[in-house]
């Protein structure tokens, strides 16, 4: 095997066992840092694991599904903004007619999904009763 | 630029904004006119510019003969899927409009597909036909109590989701090689560096995903559960249109490389088993979309073998054959659309008495399952027939002799449906089934098609060609 494969050789096995570190790094910082066995001194090892806090009553509750059809609408638009970020920096270098009228369809086509998300009632606030057979 | 070169797209587009504004209203009856119209229209336009060439999207977009021959072929079954669709009693009646939304959507992105000539257009109109598909599942109505879609829509969403991130994992390798995203750039580049390993798992992995959407054996394990779930009319689509892109798509992938043993055997692999997997697993069903599920994989095991040759007579053999497989599919799936009362799934033993109850359903049946089950003269018989000749001149004598095995083997279950259909007297239903005009003309088109691929293949073949030449 020559110099040069060898030095890729050695490239690959090094970003490997820094990606393993990576991945097992956190997993044994943790065992070393973390308090231990405060959770079964404090008789509590039946209790829910939140990120650090005291669980307020149980998990086993109904959750109100209500917010996510907005919070994709909102997603959607927040990804769509990101394709308007190069437009208003090619505006810089002068009006064009034709990129505009390109923007506006590229923009009201999208709008259309408000108007649909409208029209269907995403944006009432009622809590939705579904009958369970 | 040419603005006939993109008219059945435009006219597609057009209809699928008439559906959406359709789809805003409660009124839920023209949004199917609409979508008839728009399918029309687009054929008419894709038949009758068939022989147009140029380029499109600075180089992303090439109409030519091979796109246009698949376009129109794309287009007719989706307006076939329509028609004998009805009045989709299947679908839930609150979401009609946006299922044809989805429908015309996604026959737009397979349209889009096959012109596609740079990865990240493929990738861009693969993912409007797949999430159009991905919707078009649960849609089926849960009146009867049915639950079995949502399954079906989460496996298919998730193994295609899937298959996309394999597919673009390959794209990531063949553009880190070629440094280019343009299919004319690889295919300068590519043939230099097949000895590289990355480039043959590229290339493997982005087939991945049109091997997914033909159902070739290890990604085949959506394809029954999503056939059973479907509405009637939602699988008579999946099962037809989109193998005719992924045909399309395997053909213009596959020809950026020059054959290398490991590819060809990769491939063989996978038809064989395919074809015994697929047939094993159809003879033990009772139902009959999951019997065709499982028909799908055996036969998209034998469009491989046309593949797999890697000459341009194995090529347009293919594309020959996934035709035929469209017209024998459509077929078959419009007699379960009209037997189907309101929507429910059909097992095989429902066909009993269909002869009494609707001879010209019965009699398109009969043919469609002699026809898939390749019995001369039909189209099917033809097909398989050309594949394995083309197979055998290629030297894959293995492969052929397994795969006639296998085409023995499929002959029991599909004629056992013509018996059930021709011989045995109906238990439960004995009313006649009324069939509507529409209907009736597609299913002569279709007949008069099963027996015309089958009996004169030489005009189809050599059109082919001239596409595959004129293409590549």
């Amino acid at each position: 095997m020559d110099q040069k494969s060898l030095m890729d050789l050695l490239y690959v096995a090094a970003f490997f066992l820094g990606g393993l570190g990576f991945a097992l790094g956190p997993l044994i910082l943790a065992n070393i840092l973390a308090p231990r066995g405060t959770r079964s001194i404090s008789n509590k090892s039946k209790q829910f694991i939140e990120c650090g806090m005291e669980p307020i009553g149980d998990a086993w509750i109904r959750f109100g599904a209500v917010y996510y059809l907005y919070a994709l609408m909102f997603l959607a638009f927040d990804v769509d903004v990101l394709f308007l970020f190069p437009v208003a920096v090619a505006y810089n270098h002068g009006f064009a007619a034709y990129d505009f009228f390109e923007i506006l369809l590229f923009v009201g086509i999208l709008s259309l999904a408000i108007i649909y998300a409208w029209r269907k009632g995403v944006f009432e606030w009622n809590r939705r009763v579904y009958s369970r057979p | 630029m040419n603005i006939m070169l993109f008219a059945p797209e435009l006219f597609l587009l057009l209809g699928a904004l008439i559906v959406f504004l359709l789809s805003l209203s409660d009124d839920h009856n023209s949004a199917r006119n609409v979508a008839l119209a728009a399918g029309f229209g687009a054929l008419i336009l894709s038949a009758s510019g068939v022989n147009l060439s140029g380029m499109m999207f600075g180089g992303a977009y090439s109409v030519d003969l091979f796109s246009q021959l698949f376009k129109t072929m794309i287009t007719a079954g989706m307006t076939a899927v329509l028609i004998f669709g009805g009045r989709h009693q299947g679908i839930e009646k609150r979401v009609r409009p946006e299922y044809y939304l989805c429908l015309i959507l996604s026959t737009l992105g397979l349209m889009m597909l096959v012109s596609s000539v740079d990865l990240v257009a493929i990738f861009v109109s693969l993912e409007l036909s797949s999430f159009s598909l991905y919707l078009m599942l649960p849609m089926r109505s849960t009146e009867h109590g049915l639950r079995i879609q949502m399954e079906a829509g989460i496996k298919y969403m998730l193994f295609g989701v899937m298959a996309t991130g394999i597919m673009l994992f390959g794209m990531s390798y063949i553009f880190g090689l070629t440094g280019s995203t343009s299919l004319t750039a690889i295919t300068a580049k590519l043939p230099a560096l097949i000895h590289e390993p990355a480039a043959v798992v590229g290339i493997v992995m982005i087939l991945c995903v049109f091997m997914f959407k033909l159902a070739i054996f290890p990604f085949h394990f959506w394809v029954s559960d999503a056939y059973e779930g479907g509405a009637n009319e939602t699988t008579a689509f999946l099962a037809t249109v989109p193998k005719l892109a992924g045909v399309a798509m395997l053909i213009r992938i596959v020809n950026l490389i020059n054959p290398s043993e490991a590819i060809i055997n990769f491939m063989a692999i996978l038809a064989v088993c395919s074809m015994f997997y697929g047939n094993l697993c159809a003879l033990r069903q009772t139902d009959f979309k999951r019997m065709m599920g499982f028909s799908a994989v055996a036969h998209a095991g034998f469009v491989l073998l046309g593949i797999l040759t890697f000459k341009e007579a194995g090529y347009a053999t293919s594309i020959y054959y996934i035709l035929g497989y469209l017209v024998m599919n459509l077929a078959c799936f419009m007699v379960i659309c009209k037997v189907s009362k309101s929507g429910e799934n059909v097992p095989i033993a429902g066909l009993a008495g269909l002869y009494k109850r609707s001879p010209l359903l019965a009699f398109t049946m009969g043919l469609s399952m002699f026809a898939l089950a390749g019995i001369p003269p039909f189209a099917g018989f033809m097909g398989e027939f050309l594949l394995l000749a083309g197979a055998m001149q290629a030297g894959h004598l293995t492969v052929v002799i397994l795969g006639a095995l296998n085409a023995a083997i499929a002959i029991y279950y599909y004629l056992s449906v013509v018996k059930v259909t021709y011989c045995n007297e109906p238990e439960v239903d004995t009313e006649p089934i009324r069939v509507d005009i529409g209907t009736k003309a597609v299913s002569l088109v279709l007949i008069s098609a099963i027996i015309f691929i089958g009996i004169y293949p030489a005009a189809l073949l050599d059109m082919a060609s001239t596409a595959l030449r004129l293409a590549f």
